[in-house]
């Protein structure tokens, strides 16, 4: 993981962003599973556009990678694995654990 | 010493209209000091509101209902004062062009260099913001 640019600004900061993006990144997770579920592909292109953007903001490249993926093929009306979308949740549940470890260590 | 009433009267104002939490957050921390802040999680809701023209208006491309180039659109026609910015993660050439040929002049990617990317826009240094990015 690559902290550093944020983390330049202000270690204060970077705890509240990283808080924000984790309780945001939970509700995105919550909203995948549901919309793997139902099949349901705006929802998961909504998801995948959303977790993208702010994902880049605190490092979470495979993350951010995965979810571009996504959004663009569905975007272009290409179909998608749910595998991919599975992959995504790994990711992000990954990422949140590191995060959280990382916060704690500080 | 200048009272803080004489401050907050010559702070420059800002609306930034984002849905998203974690760029709010952002966004904030790097213009609450030197920018009297208003955030709007919609077009709609900031229309309701309607602010007297800001000094820089700060607009996500992506936004639920009326999305921010609309917006945009709308405020050039009516020849508002603010200094408009976009924002967005929108990687489209062609869409990109348009807005440029709409009379978009100051754009930031919602990538990794936001943070300080968005500082250079707002300052006025576009050129070495272009300069990071590419």
């Amino acid at each position: 993981m690559n902290y550093q640019r944020i983390e330049k600004v202000d270690q204060n900061f970077f705890q509240s962003l990283a808080s924000i993006y984790m309780s945001s990144a939970n509700e995105v997770i919550l909203t995948l599973e549901q919309a793997v579920q139902e099949r349901d592909m705006s929802r998961i292109q909504f998801c995948a556009h959303k977790i993208k953007s702010s994902s880049c903001l605190v490092g979470a490249s495979y993350v951010e990678q995965t979810a571009r993926t996504i959004e663009l093929s569905l975007e272009k009306g290409e179909g998608i694995e749910m595998g991919l979308v599975h992959k995504l949740i790994y990711y992000i549940r990954e990422f949140l654990t590191e995060l959280n470890v990382y916060l704690n260590a500080k | 010493m200048p009272s803080n009433n004489i401050t907050a009267a010559k702070m420059k104002s800002m609306c930034v209209i984002e849905d998203d939490t974690v760029y709010q957050a952002a966004v904030e921390q790097i213009f609450s000091k030197d920018y009297k802040l208003e955030l709007f999680s919609s077009v709609e809701g900031y229309l309701e509101k309607s602010p007297i023209a800001p000094d820089v208006l700060l607009i996500d491309y992506n936004l639920p209902g009326v999305n921010g180039f609309d917006l945009f659109k709308k405020l050039k026609e009516k020849g508002a004062g603010s200094k408009l910015i976009l924002m967005s993660t929108v990687e489209d050439g062609p869409l990109l062009l348009e807005m440029i040929n709409k009379g978009l002049r100051h754009y930031v990617i919602k990538d990794e260099h936001f943070m300080e990317g968005v500082e250079m826009v707002v300052n006025g240094d576009d050129e070495a913001y272009w300069e990071l990015i590419t």
